[in-house]
C-alpha cells in the first residue's frame, strides 16, 4: 500500500506546483497561523517563566507571620503583638519547623559623612540570610554572640552601600541612625529589583537586640519568618505555626488569627494563574488564526474542485471509485496543510527568536509546543479539506462531463 | 445467439421532480452477444444517449433489469457501477474527454491506476496500446499537441488499456473531418477482429451506420427497427 500512498501524494504536489501562486498563498495562510500559535504560546511560557524567576529570587519556601498589631478583631479583641515569647514558642513547640527568624523592620532615614538616606531597616538575626537566600557578598553577616551583646554593626544592601559609599570600600565604615553609630561589617548580594519595580538591594540589617535598644518598636516584631523542616510540605508548617501562635496569643475557637500568614509562594501561586491565563488567551487568539488559514484551504480547494469538475467525470466515467476521488482531493488537503505547517513552524521558531534575545529569556521554545501546533496545522487541513473532496467524491460523472 | 453479453428487459428512465416526469425511456428490451459491432442511432432526443448511460452504468434504470455479462446492475451503488466501469467497459467520446494537463501516456495509464496495476507495468501496458494506435513518437504529448484523430486514438488506447468487454462510443467521429473518421472506424474494427470486444456506437451519423453490423434505431424513447447490415465485400 505505501508506494501507492507515495505515488497519491506525488500526484498531489504535481496538481499543486501547477498553480504555484495560488498553492504558495493558500498554503501562507495557515503558516500564518501555526507561526502565530506558537510564537503566541511561547511568549506565554517565557513571561511565565521569567516571571517566575523574579518571584524565586524571593525565596519561596518560608513562611512570613506578620503582626497585626494595632487591629481590632470581630469580638472586639484587640490583635496581641509578635515577641520573642511567640519566637521562642515556635522554637521550642515545632515539629515541622527549622529555622525561626524575627524580624523588626520600618523605614528610617540614615547618614553616612555628609550623606542622608531613606531605606528599610531591619532588626534580626544571623538565619535571615540564610532564610531570605540572600548571601553577603563582602565581610560577613553578624553572629549570634553579636546579638547576645547587641553590638553595634550592621550589614548593608549592595545599593545602599553604593549610595552612601560611592565607589569607596563600604566595610569599617560608619553609619548614624538618629544617636546609634554602628560599623559596616558586611554588604549583601545584589537582588536587583522587585516584580513591583523596587529597589531590593536598598536597606540595612542590625541585630535585633541592637534594633531594640537604640530604635525600638512597642509594637514588637514585624515578621517572624519561618522555615519549614520539609520544603515539600509547606501546608503542614503552615497549619502548626497558626497552631503555635493562636496558643501563644490565647485565641477561642471563635476568634480568627489575629496575625497574617503569608509566603511568596502564595504569590509565586497567583502570578503563575495568572500567566497560565493569559498563554490560554493567546493560544486561543492564534487558534483563530489557525482556523482561518483551514478555511482559507477549504476555500481554495472549493475552487478547485469546481475547475476540475469535468476532470472528475473523466476519471468517474473511466472507473475511478467515490473514494479514490475523495483520496485525491484529500491529499492534496493534506499536502497543502503540511507544507503550511512545517513553513509555519520554521517562521514561528524564527519569531520566538528574534523575540526571546531583547526580552532576555533563556530556552522559550518547547518542542512540544512546536510538534503540537504543527500537527495541529495537519489537522485543520484534513479537516477542512474533507467538505470539498467528498464533494468531489459525490459527483455524478454523466452532469461532470457536461461541464467544461 | 450464446447467453447475450447485455440483456436490457422493460428498462426505463423518467427524469424530474416535483410532479414534472418526462419519461425518456419508456420500456426499452434489447439483447447484444458477445463481439458484435452495434450502432444506435436516433435523431436527438430519441433516448439514446440515456440508453447508451445507463448501458455505460453512469446512470441506473427507472424501472426494468439490465444484465452485464451475465451480471444484474441496474440495482449498483456508485462504487460498485465505477467497479463495473473500471473492469468491464470501455467508453470513447465526441469530444475525447482527455484529461488536459497529462501526458498521452499518463492519460492512457490513468484506468489502470485506478485498478491498481504497479507503476512500471501500468506505464508499459499503456506504452504497448498507444503504439499499438501508433502514436508511439507522441507519447509525451499533452493533448493540446495533438491533432483530433491523434486525440481520438489516444482516448481509443484509453478505452482498450483495461481489456474490457464493451466498448461504448458515444459520436466517436462526430467531431473529426470524414477522412479520419473513416481511419477511427476503421482502427475500431481492427482492434474488434483482434481482441472480440463488443462495439457499441451511438451515432446520428449514416455511414457510421453503414460500418456497423447491426443498426438499432430509437424514437421517442422505443427501439423502433433492429436489422443485421449486409455489407458489401468491399466495405472493408
Amino acid at each position: 500500500m505505501l508506494p501507492r500512498h507515495t505515488e497519491t501524494v506525488t500526484q498531489a504536489f504535481q496538481v499543486l506546483l501547477r498553480s504555484p501562486g495560488r498553492s504558495a498563498l493558500t498554503v501562507l495562510g495557515l503558516a500564518i497561523g501555526v507561526a502565530a500559535f506558537i510564537a503566541m504560546v511561547s511568549f506565554g511560557i517565557g513571561a511565565r517563566k521569567s516571571v517566575m524567576a523574579q518571584f524565586e529570587a524571593l525565596g519561596t519556601h518560608v513562611l512570613n507571620l506578620k503582626t497585626r498589631v494595632g487591629t481590632i478583631g470581630p469580638t472586639g479583641r484587640m490583635a496581641r503583638p509578635l515577641t520573642d515569647a511567640e519566637a521562642s514558642a515556635l522554637k521550642r513547640l515545632g515539629t515541622t519547623l527549622d529555622k525561626v527568624v524575627p524580624i523588626y523592620r520600618r523605614t528610617r532615614y540614615v547618614s553616612a559623612g555628609s550623606k542622608n538616606h531613606r531605606l528599610l531597616m531591619y532588626g534580626t538575626h544571623p538565619g535571615f540570610t540564610a532564610l531570605r537566600q540572600w548571601p553577603v557578598d563582602q565581610g560577613g553577616m553578624f553572629t549570634d554572640e553579636d546579638v547576645a551583646g547587641a553590638t553595634r554593626v550592621c550589614v548593608v544592601g549592595a545599593s545602599t552601600a553604593k549610595f552612601l559609599f560611592g565607589d569607596d570600600e563600604p566595610l569599617g565604615k560608619a553609619i548614624s541612625i538618629d544617636n546609634l553609630v554602628c560599623r559596616v561589617i558586611g554588604v549583601l548580594a545584589p537582588k536587583g529589583s522587585s516584580v513591583g519595580g523596587s529597589d531590593l538591594d536598598d536597606l540595612l540589617l542590625m541585630p535585633a537586640t541592637t534594633y531594640a535598644a537604640w530604635i525600638g518598636d512597642p509594637e514588637g516584631y514585624t515578621f517572624i519568618d519561618v522555615s519549614p523542616k520539609d520544603p515539600d510540605n509547606m501546608a503542614a508548617a503552615r497549619a502548626e505555626a497558626i497552631e503555635i501562635l493562636r496558643m501563644a496569643h490565647q485565641l477561642p475557637p471563635e476568634e480568627p488569627d489575629d496575625f497574617y500568614v503569608g509566603s511568596p509562594e502564595d504569590v509565586v501561586k497567583a502570578a503563575e494563574q495568572t500567566a497560565g491565563i493569559l498563554t490560554r488567551l493567546l493560544a486561543g487568539i492564534a487558534a483563530v488564526s489557525l482556523l482561518v488559514g483551514g478555511i482559507g484551504i477549504m476555500n481554495i480547494l472549493l475552487v478547485s474542485v469546481t475547475e476540475r469538475t469535468h476532470e472528475i467525470g473523466i476519471r468517474s466515467a473511466i472507473g475511478a471509485s467515490p473514494r479514490q476521488i475523495l483520496t485525491q482531493f484529500l491529499a492534496e488537503a493534506i499536502t497543502l496543510s503540511f507544507v503550511g505547517s512545517l513553513a509555519g513552524a520554521t517562521m514561528g521558531i524564527i519569531a520566538v527568536l528574534l523575540m526571546a534575545k531583547p526580552l532576555g529569556w533563556s530556552s522559550a521554545i518547547d518542542p512540544w509546543v512546536v510538534a503540537g501546533s504543527t500537527l495541529f496545522g495537519v489537522g485543520v487541513g484534513v479537516v477542512f479539506g474533507f467538505t470539498p473532496a467528498r464533494r468531489a467524491a459525490r459527483m455524478d460523472p454523466i452532469q461532470a462531463l457536461r461541464r467544461e | 445467439m450464446t447467453t447475450p453479453v447485455v440483456a436490457i428487459r422493460g428498462v426505463t428512465r423518467v427524469y424530474g421532480e416535483n410532479g414534472m416526469y418526462v419519461p425518456v425511456l419508456r420500456g426499452v428490451d434489447l439483447d447484444i452477444g458477445a463481439g458484435e459491432i452495434v450502432a444506435l442511432l436516433g435523431p436527438s432526443g430519441s433516448g439514446k444517449s440515456t440508453l447508451l448511460n445507463i448501458l455505460g452504468c453512469l446512470d441506473r434504470p427507472t424501472q426494468g433489469t439490465y444484465h452485464l455479462g451475465g451480471r444484474d446492475v441496474s440495482t449498483l451503488s456508485p462504487t460498485e457501477q465505477a467497479w463495473v466501469r473500471l473492469r468491464y467497459l470501455g467508453f470513447i467520446f465526441q469530444s475525447f474527454h482527455l484529461i488536459g494537463h497529462a501526458t498521452a501516456l499518463e492519460n492512457v495509464a490513468m484506468p489502470l491506476y485506478y485498478a491498481g496495476v504497479p507503476r512500471k507495468e501500468r506505464f508499459a501496458q499503456a506504452e504497448a496500446a498507444l503504439r499499438r494506435l501508433d502514436l508511439g513518437e507522441r507519447m509525451d504529448h499533452r493533448p493540446n499537441q495533438l491533432s483530433g484523430g491523434q486525440r481520438q486514438r489516444v482516448a481509443i488506447a484509453r478505452s482498450i488499456v483495461n481489456r474490457p468487454r464493451i466498448i461504448l462510443a458515444d459520436e466517436p467521429t462526430g467531431a473529426l473531418d470524414s477522412k479520419t473518421g473513416v481511419e477511427v472506424l476503421t482502427l475500431l474494427r481492427e482492434l474488434h477482429d483482434e481482441t472480440g470486444v463488443t462495439l457499441i456506437v451511438v451515432t446520428h451519423d449514416e455511414k457510421v451506420a453503414a460500418w456497423a453490423d447491426r443498426r438499432i434505431r430509437m424514437q421517442d424513447g422505443k427501439v423502433v427497427s433492429d436489422e443485421e447490415v449486409q455489407h458489401a465485400a468491399a466495405a472493408h
